[in-house]
């Protein structure tokens, strides 16, 4: 049943949401915004935000991207984990935070099974029900990971038969870094993963190889699988039109989460030999902008790895607000692809980079599924294997492109990279859900 | 206030370069001068401006139940039992758990513990620190106790290189 003419009610539930600043955030905001802009009623399921403060760390300037149309509901997660007031600590924890973390966790798994995540499925069902009752919903829209975002979706579909779509950004049972499966076939996760995959009316992955993978695994569901790519997001990469200055020195940059394990180490020592080896560099810098490691903890190895190249021109300037992402491309004359090496990762910067027009060294090994994404871009500049010497290789080809660079190049670059704007990932599922959504209505 | 650094220090563990700023940095920076900083350590040696105590603890000086450990071989089985997760967990509920140690030392050493009673707010700088500003908490000594990771890079910054 459709709750309202031409207005049907998606519950879309996300973690992490702004002004959490996790890289999976964009896509749950972008995916939000762009059902509301297509005039459906949004419900947004997420966690209040004291969570990410506590967690991951936030960005609170994003939450001025949030669409006003979409209604926010927002439930407190495991308020516990993250506190930083030792006096309400409970004893066991003060006793042993490790005994006190397991047996959290084997609560939590009792409950779904997802380690550190599953004691908040029932606080989210309950939300769900609150929510479905007071308007109910035509559409939920789970995006993962946690995959305990499942939770409202299977709660609904169960009780109530509402369709549902599984949008995971990497995936539960395949680590996409090793391509190895994830625990056995008969776990109780990978038993609901695969009940979940056949009672949805889509699963949504982020690039080709991750939704082959599926297929193979999944056989029964693979008619529904679907492939929504990152994509960048307009309204956050804006116009980065500047023209590198005759004479000035260059200015590489990476923009992006620093973290173990991408080839960080490879990409400064490449950096150190093509300064030594290309004219263009000698005075040229390399400024890395972004997290260091995925959580709120800095990744001290990191750190210290960027401080031991501080010689060679290497500086590191803090995260960056996504609403500031556009200004901090605006300093750069080329950019640094630095992921690691995975033919199911394509990371979410590759789409972003692409955007700006600006020359890519792609540092990276060439089967990344990112290398796929960038294949016809007029200014890429990959390296031929993960080593300091192919990286420094790459590097000198970028920033002779970078000295070399006019506003037609850019325009022609940012021209070609149109296609991978996130709304035209994402238009023709929102239009093929309505579909399905109005013909159940009939 | 009071900062108390319970683990052994290394190198590694100062390049607090999160770009994010710290509890204790927010309340010196919101307090300029009306702050007074004490430090409770197994040695931090920065030359810090605002700290105007730094009671470094002696380890030499063990205690009774450490010396009794060390004789029984504890210590060798502690380190045995650190090479594997569940021995971790073993380790952490055992008399050699790195808090329990840490609060032994700051009850051997009067001046810490009187700095520690004296406190208003008392600040664990890592996990091993973090049982004594309970206890500090608990007992009523001080009227707030944080967990704050990012104190440990007091006196630390990271150098930006200079645009021009």
């Amino acid at each position: 049943m459709v709750s309202e003419e031409n207005h049907p009610h998606l519950l879309y539930v996300a973690w992490a949401f702004p002004p959490a600043r996790n890289a999976g955030m964009y896509r749950a905001l972008a995916t939000a915004n762009a059902f509301v802009r297509d005039g459906w009623k949004v419900t947004v399921l997420t966690a209040t935000e004291d969570t990410y403060e506590r967690l991951t760390g936030s960005d609170p300037e994003t939450v001025k991207s949030i669409d006003p149309r979409i209604t926010v509901v927002r439930i407190p997660f495991d308020p516990e984990r993250g506190d930083t007031n030792i006096g309400s600590w409970s004893r066991l924890r003060v006793f042993s935070s490790l005994l006190w973390n397991a047996s959290r966790w084997l609560v939590s798994l009792a409950q779904f099974p997802e380690l550190a995540y599953g004691s908040w499925r029932k606080p989210l069902e309950e939300a769900a029900e609150r929510i479905n009752a007071a308007f109910p919903v035509d559409l939920v829209i789970g995006t993962a990971n946690p995959n305990v975002d499942f939770a409202p979706a299977n709660y609904l579909n169960r009780r109530y038969g509402t369709p549902f779509v599984i949008d995971h950004r990497d995936a539960w049972h395949l680590n996409v870094y090793s391509g190895k499966r994830v625990g056995e076939r008969w776990h109780r996760s990978n038993r609901l993963e695969r009940s979940l995959l056949a009672r949805c009316t889509e699963a949504w992955f982020v690039n080709e190889p991750i939704k082959r993978w599926h297929g193979s695994e999944y056989p029964h569901a693979a008619n529904k699988f679907q492939v929504v790519a990152n994509g960048y997001d307009t309204s956050f990469v804006g116009d980065t039109d500047t023209v590198h200055p005759k004479n000035a020195p260059l200015v590489f940059g990476y923009l992006g989460t620093i973290y173990g394990p991408i080839p960080l180490r490879e990409a400064l020592e490449g950096w150190a030999q093509a300064r030594a080896l290309v004219p263009q560099l000698v005075d040229a810098r390399l400024v890395f902008r972004g997290r260091l490691g995925h959580f709120a903890e800095a990744d001290q190895e990191a750190a210290n790895l960027l401080k031991s190249f501080e010689s060679e021109n290497v500086s590191y300037g803090g995260p960056v607000s996504k609403t500031q992402v556009s200004a901090t491309y605006q300093d750069f004359d080329a950019v640094l692809l630095v992921i690691s090496k995975s033919k199911y990762v394509t990371s979410g910067k590759v789409f972003e980079y692409a955007s700006t027009g600006l020359p890519i060294a792609a540092l990276h090994d060439p089967v990344t599924a990112a290398t796929a994404i960038l294949e016809g871009y007029p200014s890429v500049h990959p390296a031929v294997e993960v080593s300091a010497e192919a990286f420094a290789e790459a590097i000198g080809a970028a920033a002779i492109a970078a000295a070399n660079s006019t506003p037609q190049s850019r325009d022609a670059a940012r021209t070609w990279a149109a296609h991978l704007e996130r709304d035209a990932q994402l238009s023709p599922r929102i239009a093929a859900l309505r579909e399905v959504i109005e013909s159940g209505r009939k | 206030m009071l900062l108390l650094i319970g683990g052994v220090p290394n190198s590694s563990a100062g390049a607090t370069l999160s770009g994010e700023t710290s509890y204790l940095e927010s309340l010196l920076n919101d307090n300029v001068g009306d702050i007074e900083l004490s430090v409770v350590s197994l040695g931090f040696d920065r030359d810090v401006a605002v700290v105007s105590q730094n009671i470094a603890i002696d380890r030499s000086r063990l205690s009774l139940t450490h010396r009794a450990l060390h004789a029984i071989g504890a210590r060798a089985l502690y380190a045995r039992l650190a090479t594997f997760p569940l021995g971790r967990l073993v380790n952490s509920i055992g008399p050699l758990d790195q808090g329990r140690v840490f609060w032994r030392h700051i009850r051997r050493e009067p001046a810490a513990l009187k700095a520690l009673k004296n406190a208003d707010v008392v600040i664990a700088a890592d996990l091993a620190a973090v049982k004594t500003a309970w206890i500090a908490a608990k007992r009523g000594w001080c009227t707030h106790a944080e967990y704050d990771t990012r104190a440990y890079g007091l006196g630390l910054s990271f150098a930006l290189a200079d645009a021009d």
